[in-house]
C-alpha cells in the first residue's frame, strides 16, 4: 500500500521542526540525528592498519571447516529436491487446471528461501531441513481455503505414493545398502503464514499470499493477516534480489556462518534471514575496493557493524532496496523493537569479544562454557557477558508498522 | 609565584649557548637538536594558556559558576607567560620596540625641517673635508666642485622644486599616488614594494655611508607616509596640481595603496626562526622558516613571509600565545562566521534554531534528545574540571619543583667543573656546561588535561648526555636543598632507583599531591655510541619511554588541543578511566589520539564522543582489532595498545559497548555513574526476564571468587 505522497517536496526535506509534526514520532529513544555506524574499512586513513586485516590466517581455516559441518549432506539436499519438486508439480497442476479445485484458485508458485539460493544449513537437533515455497493466490487466502489446499495437496501425495515411494526406496537403498520400508507419510498443519508439509524426514513450507490487487479486501478475522500476506510477497522480491545480487561464494559462506550463529545464540534472533543476506552483502561487496572480502574478514566486519550500534537507534542500519520508500527511511531495521534492538546489539557484541578470545567457540567448532549464561573463563579472560539494558515491560509498546517490509522468517524456524 | 616563572625562563636562557655549541659539534643533528630545543622551552610558554579551563565554549555558556575563576586562572598564567617574555632577551618584539625608539628619539631631536635648507654644510671633525649638497644630496670632493655643482643647472632646478615644496609641503609630495618617502634620499615610492626595493637598493645604502660618514641623523627607515587623510578639499587640491590625472584611477589607487600600507605598518615578527642557508660565497640562498615549515629563495618573500597571516597565526601558536594577530579586513568576513557559529552553538543549545539545524545537516526530528547527551557531558565536565585553588596548588608546587631543579642545574655546572679538573672522563664534549639542558612539562600537566581526582604529575629533565645513575643520584640528594624555604619543610623527596623516577611529594589543603621527575636527553636516539657501557646509565627504556611523553605532549598541544572540545571531551573520558576499573587500562594517550580523530571530520561534540565508543565497541582494542598507530612516532609502527593484556582489551571493549548502548538509549548519565558494576547487580533481580534471576547467584559468586 502506497503512503500519502509526502507533504514537503524533496528539496525540503531539511525543514525546521516545526514543520515536521507529521512524521510518527516512533518512539522516545529515536534519535533525531542518524548517522552511519562506524566502519573501519570505510576509514582506512584514519586508522592505518597495525596488522594485516584481511586475511586472517587463525580465522580462515576454522571458517572454512565451520562452512563444511554446516552443509547438509548430498543426499539430504537430493531428498528435499525430490521432495520439493513433488509438492510443486501437485500445485502446478492447480495452476493449470484450476476447475479441478473450487476452494482457491493459484495464480503463481516460485521458490523462495536458503535451499534456493544455495545457503541451507544443517537445522538444530529435532527438526527438519526445510525449503520454501511463495503460493500466490488469486482468490483472497481464508483460512479454509488453505486448509482445503493442504488437503488437496496431501491427496494428491498419497494418490502417487507408490511410485513416489519406490523411487525413495531406490534412492536410500543406493545409498545407505540397506532397504527402508517406512511409509512416507505426508502430514500438513497449517501454520500463521500458510502451510507445512512434512514426510517425516524434512518439510516444504507454503508460505501463502494473495495478489496485491486483494490486499486492500482483507479481513484477519477470516483471512490471512495483510501483513502477513505483504511478507510472504515480498519474499518473492527478496528472492529475486539475493538471486541476482550474492552471487559470490563469500557472501553464501557468510550467510550460512550468520545463520548458524543465530541458530546457536538466542541474542541474534531479531536478525531474520532478510537482514542476514543484506548484511552479508554490505559485508562483502560494500568497500572501497570493487573486491569481495573473503569470509574471515567480513564475518568480523559483520560482527563489529553489529556490535558498533549498527541497529541501534540513532544509526541508519542498512540500506533496504524494497523497503517502502515513504515511510521511516528505508532502513531495515526499524521492525525491530527497542528490546530487540538492545539484545542483538549485546548478544553480537558479547559475541565480538569472544571472537577475539576464543575464535572457534565462537564458530562452533569446539564447545565452551555458555557465554550468555554468566561471567566465565574463556581461554584465561574472565569474560563477562554484556547486559542488557532495554527490557520488554520498559519499551513502550513500539507497534509494527504494517508498512514495512518482512521476511522469511520461517525459513529458518520450523 | 611570578618570581618563579621569571627563574624557569632564566633557566632556559642558560640552556642557549650550550644549544648553540652543540650545533656546531654536530651539524648532521643540528635541526632535529633544535626543533627538540624549542620545544621545552616553547611549551614554558604555551602549556599554561594554552587550554584555559573555559575554552569549551558549550560549557561555558550554560554559565558554569566558576567559569570567571577559570578566566582568572588563565589570567594569572598569562601574567607569567608575559613575565617570561620580558625576560626573554631574544624576543624580537622588544628589540623591535627598541630599536623603534632610538629612532624616534633622533627624529626628534633633530627636525626634519633643516633638510629643506640649501645652505652647504660639512662635517668640521672629518680629516678630509666634504661638501654636501643638502638640496640634492650630494658629497662633492673639494670646494671647487662643490661651487661648480651648485652653479649647475641640475641644482638650480632641484632648489626651484624644493622651494615650491615649501609652499605646499604635503600636498606636492602628493602627486599622483606617491604616498612612500625615504627621508633620507627624498624619494617617494607609489607602494611598499618599491619602497622596500628602495631600501635594498645600493643608492640608499650609498646615502646612508655617506650621512654616517658625515655624521648626520639618519632618519628612520620607516616609511612616511604622507596622505593618510583624504579629505574632499585636499582632494581638491591634489587634482589642482595634477589634472592629468582622472579623479576616479586615483581614488582607487589611493584605496590600494592604503590598504598596502596596513600590511607595510606590520611588524616582521619572529625573524630568529628562519634558518638561512649560505652558499661558497657567504650568499644567503635559502631561507627556511621553522615555525611554518616553507622555504623562500630571496629575502624579499621571506619578508613578506614574515608579515604573513599564516605566519603570525603559526607564531602566536608556537611561540608566544599572547600575540595578537590582526585579521586583515578580508580575512574578516570569512572568519566572523565560524565564530558566529560557535558563539550560536554555545548560547542557543536549547533553543532549535534553524542556524544549527541546517550546521548540523540533520533531519531530526527532536533536538532535545541530543541535547539530553549533550547537556549530561557539560554537567559531567563541570563536576569534574578542578578548582581555581587546586590548579593554583598545582601551579605553585609544579614551579616550586621546576625552580628547584633550575638551582640544581646551577650547583651541577659549577660542580662538573670542579669535577673535570680531577677526572677529565666524566664530561668531554661540553665541558663548562650544566649537564641539565631543559625542564619539560609533560603528560597530564603539558596536556592541561587534568580532572579533580588527579594528584599525580610528570615532568622530564632533558639532559645533554646520556643521563647517568651518578647524575640522577645526585640530583635526588640536592634537590630539596635547592627549593624554595617556603617549600622546603612541606617536600618530600624519595627517588626510585628502579623506575629511575624522582616522586617529590607534598601535603597540601586539596591532599597529597606528587610530582614525578624523569629523566631523558636526546642523545638516546643514537644508542649505538654508548652500548658499550651500559651498566652506569639510566635504561634506555624509561628514558625513551619518558621521551615518548614529551613528544606525545607537543602532539597534542600542536594537533589535538586547538581543536574544540578536544579537551573537554578527553577529560570525560579520562574520568571514565578512573571511575570504572574495566577502563583503567585505557591509557589517555589513547583517548587523546581517538578524540583526535574523530573531530578531525566531525564537527559535533556529542557525535565525537559517541563516535569514539562506537570505535572501541567495534573492536579497536582487542587483540585481533587493526590496532591504533601512534601519530607522534612517525619512523616506528608501534601500536599503541601493545602492552595490554587480553583481559585488559577485553574489559575495555565491553565497558565502551555498555556505554554505546546507554548512550544510544539517552541513559549516557548512567554509564558515568561510579558504582555501575554494583548497581547492576543490584538491580538484576528486578528484571523482568525470568533467566536472569537465575544468573545472578552465579554471577556473584563467580565475582566474589576472582
Amino acid at each position: 500500500m502506497r503512503r500519502s505522497r509526502p507533504r514537503f517536496p524533496s528539496w525540503r526535506q531539511n525543514r525546521p521542526q516545526y514543520q515536521q509534526s507529521y512524521r510518527p514520532q516512533s518512539s522516545q529513544y529515536q534519535q533525531a540525528q542518524s548517522s552511519d555506524v562506524f566502519d573501519f574499512l570505510n576509514l582506512p586513513e584514519s586508522f592505518p592498519a597495525m596488522k594485516q586485516l584481511i586475511e586472517d590466517p587463525i580465522l580462515t581455516p576454522i571458517i572454512m571447516e565451520r562452512n563444511q559441518q554446516l552443509a547438509p549432506s548430498s543426499a539430504d539436499n537430493f531428498a528435499l529436491i525430490n521432495f520439493v519438486t513433488c509438492i510443486r508439480q501437485k500445485l502446478d497442476a492447480l495452476v493449470l487446471s484450476p476447475n479441478s479445485f473450487a476452494a482457491c484458485q493459484i495464480s503463481e508458485v516460485r521458490d523462495v528461501g536458503s535451499h534456493k539460493h544455495n545457503t541451507i544449513i544443517l537445522p538444530p537437533m529435532g527438526s527438519h531441513l526445510t525449503s520454501d515455497l511463495v503460493v500466490v493466490l488469486k482468490t483472497l487466502p481464508t483460512r479454509e481455503a488453505i486448509d482445503q489446499l493442504g488437503n488437496r495437496l496431501k491427496q494428491d501425495f498419497q494418490n502417487e505414493i507408490a511410485p513416489q515411494q519406490a523411487a525413495c526406496k531406490f534412492f536410500y537403498s543406493s545409498k545407505e545398502k540397506k532397504i527402508i520400508l517406512k511409509k512416507v507419510v505426508l502430514s500438513m498443519k497449517p501454520t500463521n503464514d500458510g502451510l507445512s508439509l512434512d514426510n517425516g524426514t524434512m518439510a516444504v513450507h507454503l508460505l501463502l499470499t494473495t495478489l496485491p490487487a486483494n490486499w486492500h479486501s482483507l479481513d484477519p478475522t477470516i483471512h490471512l493477516d495483510r501483513a502477513m500476506c505483504k511478507r510472504n510477497f515480498n519474499a518473492i522480491k527478496h528472492a529475486k534480489w539475493v538471486d541476482e545480487v550474492c552471487i559470490h561464494p563469500s557472501i553464501k559462506v557468510l550467510v550460512r556462518l550468520l545463520k548458524d550463529l543465530r541458530q546457536r545464540f538466542r541474542g541474534l534472533e531479531p536478525l531474520n534471514p532478510w537482514l542476514i543476506n543484506l548484511l552479508a552483502h554490505h559485508c562483502v561487496t560494500n568497500n572501497n575496493s570493487t573486491e569481495q572480502l573473503p569470509p574471515s574478514y567480513a564475518f568480523k566486519r559483520a560482527l563489529q557493524l553489529l556490535s558498533s550500534g549498527l541497529f541501534l537507534p540513532g544509526f541508519n542500519g542498512l540500506y533496504d532496496p524494497f523497503s517502502d520508500a515513504n515511510m521511516h527511511s528505508s532502513r531495515s531495521y526499524t521492525t525491530m523493537t527497542l528490546e530487540e534492538q538492545d539484545r542483538l546489539c549485546y548478544t553480537s557484541q558479547t559475541l565480538l569479544r569472544a571472537l577475539a578470545i576464543h575464535p572457534k567457540y565462537v564458530l562452533g567448532i569446539e564447545h565452551g562454557p555458555d557465554i550468555f549464561a554468566g561471567p566465565c573463563q574463556l581461554n584465561g579472560v574472565l569474560f563477562t557477558p554484556n547486559e542488557p539494558i532495554v527490557f520488554d515491560t520498559e519499551s513502550n509498546g513500539y507497534p509494527i508498522n504494517d508498512g514495512q517490509q518482512q521476511t522469511m522468517l520461517v525459513e529458518v524456524n520450523s | 609565584m611570578s618570581t618563579n616563572g621569571m627563574n624557569y625562563s632564566m633557566y632556559n636562557t642558560v640552556a642557549y649557548p650550550q644549544m648553540n655549541q652543540q650545533q656546531q659539534q654536530q651539524q648532521q643533528q643540528q635541526q632535529q637538536q633544535q626543533s627538540f630545543y624549542g620545544q621545552p622551552f616553547q611549551n614554558a610558554l604555551s602549556q599554561q594558556t594554552i587550554s584555559p579551563y573555559g575554552a569549551y565554549p558549550m560549557y561555558s555558556s550554560t554559565s558554569i559558576p566558576n567559569s570567571a575563576q577559570y578566566n582568572s586562572y588563565d589570567h594569572i598564567i598569562r601574567s607569567t607567560a608575559e613575565t617570561l617574555a620580558a625576560f626573554n632577551h631574544s624576543t624580537e618584539t622588544s628589540m623591535l620596540n627598541n630599536s623603534q625608539a632610538h629612532f624616534n628619539r633622533s627624529n626628534n631631536a633633530q627636525p626634519s625641517s633643516n633638510r629643506r635648507s640649501t645652505k652647504s654644510s660639512f662635517n668640521a671633525n672629518n680629516a678630509t673635508r666634504m661638501y654636501y649638497c643638502e638640496t640634492c644630496r650630494i658629497a662633492c670632493g673639494g670646494h671647487a666642485t662643490y661651487q661648480a655643482h651648485l652653479n649647475g643647472s641640475k641644482h638650480k632646478k632641484k632648489e626651484l622644486v624644493a622651494q615650491n615644496q615649501q609652499s605646499s609641503v604635503n600636498t606636492s609630495s602628493k602627486i599622483g599616488v606617491n604616498i612612500i618617502r625615504c627621508e633620507l634620499c627624498d624619494i617617494t615610492c607609489t607602494s611598499s614594494d618599491a619602497y622596500k626595493a628602495h631600501l635594498d637598493g645600493s643608492k640608499h645604502e650609498k646615502a646612508t655611508k655617506l650621512h654616517r660618514k658625515l655624521g648626520k641623523t639618519i632618519p628612520s627607515i620607516e616609511p612616511q607616509i604622507l596622505n593618510n587623510t583624504s579629505t574632499s578639499s585636499q582632494m581638491n587640491v591634489t587634482s589642482q596640481t595634477a589634472p592629468n590625472e582622472s579623479q576616479t584611477m586615483r581614488n582607487d589607487s589611493q584605496q590600494i595603496a592604503l590598504s598596502s600600507l596596513l600590511e607595510n605598518n606590520i611588524k616582521p615578527i619572529g625573524e630568529e626562526y628562519i634558518e638561512t642557508t649560505y652558499d661558497n660565497t657567504n650568499k644567503p640562498i635559502l631561507y627556511n622558516c621553522k615555525l611554518c615549515d616553507c622555504k623562500f629563495n630571496d629575502i624579499k618573500g621571506k619578508d613578506m613571509h614574515l608579515k604573513g597571516k599564516r605566519h603570525r597565526l603559526s607564531y602566536k601558536k608556537k611561540v608566544n600565545p599572547n600575540f595578537v594577530v590582526d585579521n586583515n579586513a578580508t580575512n574578516k568576513l570569512t572568519n566572523l562566521k565560524p565564530k558566529q557559529s560557535n558563539n550560536q552553538q554555545s548560547n542557543d543549545i536549547n533553543s532549535n534554531t534553524e542556524y544549527i539545524s541546517t550546521q548540523q545537516m540533520m533531519n531530526s526530528n527532536n533536538q532535545s534528545d541530543i541535547d539530553d547527551d549533550t547537556r549530561c557531558l557539560m554537567m559531567l565536565h563541570q563536576q569534574i574540571i578542578p578548582s581555581p585553588t587546586l590548579l593554583n596548588t598545582i601551579e605553585q608546587f609544579v614551579s616550586a619543583v621546576e625552580s628547584a631543579l633550575k638551582s640544581c642545574s646551577k650547583q651541577l655546572q659549577t660542580s662538573t667543573t670542579l669535577l673535570t679538573d680531577n677526572n677529565t672522563s666524566v664530561s668531554e664534549t661540553d665541558v663548562n656546561e650544566s649537564p641539565l639542558m631543559g625542564v619539560s612539562r609533560v603528560g597530564l600537566l603539558g596536556k592541561s588535561l587534568i580532572i579533580k581526582t588527579d594528584r599525580l604529575f610528570h615532568i622530564v629533565v632533558l639532559c645533554a648526555e646520556w643521563p647517568t645513575k651518578k647524575l640522577f643520584q645526585s640530583i635526588a640528594a640536592i634537590l630539596s636543598d635547592n627549593l624554595d624555604d617556603t617549600w622546603k619543610n612541606k617536600i618530600q623527596v624519595q627517588h626510585q632507583l628502579d623506575q629511575e623516577t624522582i616522586i617529590v611529594q607534598t601535603n597540601t589543603e586539596e591532599g597529597i599531591m606528587y610530582i614525578s621527575i624523569a629523566f631523558t636527553s636526546l642523545a638516546i636516539q643514537q644508542h649505538d655510541k654508548y652500548e658499550n657501557q651500559f651498566e652506569e646509565f639510566l635504561s634506555k627504556i624509561n628514558c625513551l619511554n619518558a621521551l615518548n611523553l614529551i613528544q606525545s605532549t607537543r602532539w597534542f598541544q600542536n594537533q589535538a588541543s586547538p581543536r574544540q572540545h578536544a579537551s573537554a571531551l578527553v577529560r570525560c573520558l579520562r574520568y571514565k578511566t578512573k571511575i570504572s576499573t574495566n577502563w583503567k587500562s585505557l591509557s589517555s594517550e589513547a583517548i587523546e589520539i581517538l578524540i583526535d580523530q574523530t573531530l578531525s571530520q566531525y564537527l559535533s561534540a556529542v557525535n565525537a564522543f559517541r563516535r569514539v565508543l562506537e570505535y572501541i565497541s567495534g573492536g579497536l582494542v582487542l587483540s585481533n582489532g587493526p590496532g591504533l598507530c601512534i601519530p607522534w612516532q612517525t619512523d616506528s609502527m608501534k601500536d599503541i595498545f601493545e602492552n595490554l593484556t587480553n583481559q585488559e582489551r577485553n574489559d575495555t571493549t565491553q565497558e565502551a559497548q555498555l556505554g554505546l548502548r546507554l548512550m544510544s538509549y539517552g541513559q549516557l548519565s548512567k554509564w558515568f555513574e561510579q558504582s555501575k558494576i554494583q548497581q547492576l547487580i543490584v538491580m538484576l533481580p528486578k528484571r523482568s526476564l525470568s533467566d536472569c534471576d537465575d544468573q545472578t547467584p552465579v554471577k556473584r559468586q563467580c565475582t566474589e571468587s576472582e
